[in-house]
């Protein structure tokens, strides 16, 4: 095979710059540092913030590039990359308060949000099983180490053994899929694989290849039947990385889904629309029901992100089934833009959530609900961001989420044999409402139960809560630009 | 020669033993031997695979068996950060049994 490395540099530009940074980041934490914990590590957090501000520059400067044979480097992929490198930045301002309060460690915390960063872009322009793999484990292999970070938690340490479990179980249904993929088709690439599924009849093996490979997958976007270590983990893990899990390790699940569903199953996806519609009723269930009776602010999180999964996986599924020709291909553009402004609504409102709960959680970080009792006596501001939060997580109009679930559902409408499965979404959106207005409750109408001091939040994590307000109000009433450039990058899945 | 579905009953056998393995096992050491031997399975599969694809005159590249080198590698990094995590847990909560961890619930 002839490998063109100019054309290879030009499509992993972003994940070379990446790398680059994290092991300068680890270089500096080394020569700085050597265990001091205040001032080199807040230098490390300002090169790392600087250098992602710059790879987050480059990614604007991307060119659609079909050149190399190991990765795409579509609009499609340059749209996750920039949401990828804007979630990482978001995450190393929210871990600012938080970062003050570890005793040991913080030198090297920004290095591997960057190399999971890394992942993740890489992730965004696959086109092989073993990139897919690799991409996949150096994102899932990082979020162990950040999720038992404190390990003088026994929260935390309890959190990393239960992901590591369960996403090592996940990896070996990936690759045991892969295996049966590669050995009908003949071939590890997508292009293989997408050739063989859209020739007719599917060989059984084929079949369940693909089923294995999206069993695995359902792990990162944490919906049913790998959904259990979401509530767990997101509790156990320090604040700032669970922000980055809800966010960040779920949008990279949905990249893979998206054209693994989208572009590589194509229209031979009609015999999986039963499948995927169905794992996305029974994730809803889960998140909605698991989500009423919480009493944790993170756990609480966690059940809402695996409801906000179920909305995206509705949208999957959307289009194969009945809807043929060019309507069924209009119907799944749409859903899959849909899709892409949906994870810029959740990741405004879950940076906001996570920031107030950093807040109130304080040194001891305990995030149980109580703490925001009466918080809009005690901070009223912070209270508004989070009910800014919660509604448009909720999707309330005239917030970002609304209109999110708003194309999502309107996108599900038009294919006529997804009727059942949008009643259930719309009562979900109900159930929902009565949960995240709980947290309304508590924050206005109950007296204040925690009587200890807020720390103020630092310059930038104030700036990003405004922005996180700002952003889900103004993408609510002005959304044109982002849906503009959900439409280009869910054509070019298309294309 | 040994043919195709000798290979990947073998490796059926391998996962499936793995999986009971990983849900029966209390101890943490142990399950994760157990998720090694169903990584090892997908080894045992893309390897028949692809001298099956050979045999068969499909593709003469090895990109099944290159995959396994893949997987190994990434097998060893993942066992790395679960052994010292495994580690960590020991040395804080005193227990390597999965049933005691159990703080995090509802």
């Amino acid at each position: 095979m002839d490998i063109d490395t100019t054309q290879l540099l030009a499509v992993f530009s972003t994940e070379v710059w990446l790398g680059a940074l994290a092991l300068l980041l680890i270089l500096v934490d080394l020569v700085v540092g050597r265990g001091r914990l205040t001032g080199p590590a807040d230098m490390v957090r300002m090169v790392a913030l600087a250098g992602l501000a710059i790879v987050l520059w480059h990614t604007f400067t991307l060119e659609p590039n079909s050149g190399a044979t190991w990765g795409t480097l579509d609009t499609f992929a340059i749209y996750f990359k920039r949401f990828f490198v804007g979630t990482a930045l978001v995450t190393l301002i929210v871990s600012q308060p938080y970062e003050q309060r570890l005793e040991a460690g913080r030198g090297e915390f920004p290095a591997l949000v960057v190399f999971t960063t890394m992942g993740m872009t890489l992730l965004a322009s696959v086109s092989d099983f073993v990139t897919l793999f690799v991409g996949l484990e150096l994102v899932t292999v990082t979020l162990f180490m950040l999720a038992a970070w404190r390990a003088g938690l026994p929260r935390s340490i309890e959190a990393g053994m239960k992901f590591v479990i369960v996403g090592a179980i996940a990896a070996a249904f990936l690759v045991y899929g892969t295996a049966f993929v590669y050995g009908t088709t003949g071939s590890l690439e997508f292009s293989a694989v997408r050739a063989a599924v859209g020739a007719g009849s599917i060989p059984m093996a084929l079949k369940f290849g693909l089923l294995l490979v999206i069993v695995g997958l359902s792990f990162k976007i944490g919906a049913v039947p790998f959904h259990l270590w979401i509530p767990d983990v997101y509790q156990g893990a320090p604040t700032p990385v669970t922000a980055f899990l809800s966010v960040g390790s779920k949008a990279a699940g949905v990249v893979l889904m998206m054209r693994l569903v989208f572009s590589v199953l194509g229209p031979g996806a009609a015999q999986w629309v039963t499948i995927l519609a169905g794992l996305s009723a029974l994730t809803l269930l889960m998140g909605n029901l698991g989500a009423i009776s919480q009493t944790d602010l993170k756990r609480f999180l966690g059940y809402s992100g695996i409801s906000h999964a179920g909305y995206l996986l509705l949208a999957m599924s959307v289009g194969p089934g009945i809807l043929v020709g060019t309507h069924g291909a209009e119907a799944r553009e749409s859903a899959a833009s849909a899709i892409l402004f949906y994870l810029v609504a959740y990741l405004l409102a879950n940076t906001v959530a996570f920031l107030v709960i950093i807040i109130v959680s304080r040194t001891d970080d305990d995030s149980h609900m109580d703490r925001i009792n009466g918080l809009a006596q005690r901070k009223p501001f912070l209270a508004f961001a989070l009910t800014v939060s919660m509604l448009s997580l909720a999707g309330v109009p005239p917030f970002a989420g609304f209109v999110a679930k708003f194309m999502i559902l309107r996108a599900a409408m038009a294919d006529p044999a997804l009727l059942p499965f949008v009643v259930l979404a719309l009562v979900m959106v109900v159930v929902s409402l009565y949960y995240y207005l709980c947290i309304l409750k508590r924050m206005y109408f109950r007296d204040p139960i925690d009587e200890g001091v807020l720390e103020e939040p630092g310059p930038a994590a104030r700036v990003l809560l405004y922005a996180g307000v700002l952003g889900s109000i103004a993408l609510g009433v002005y959304f044109n630009p982002i849906v503009e450039a959900a439409n280009l990058g869910a054509h070019s899945l298309f294309g | 020669m040994i043919p195709l579905e000798h290979y990947l009953y073998l490796s059926g056998m391998l996962f499936t033993l793995g999986l009971c393995g990983v849900m029966m096992r209390r101890n943490v050491i142990l399950v994760l031997m157990s998720v090694e031997i169903m990584l090892n399975a997908a080894n045992v599969a893309l390897v028949a695979f692809n001298k099956h694809l050979v045999v068969a005159g499909g593709t003469p590249e090895p990109h099944g068996q290159v995959f396994v080198f893949f997987t190994i590698a990434v097998a060893a990094a993942e066992a790395a950060v679960a052994l010292v995590i495994a580690m960590a847990l020991f040395r804080r909560l005193d227990t390597v049994n999965v049933d005691d961890v159990a703080n995090l619930r509802w």
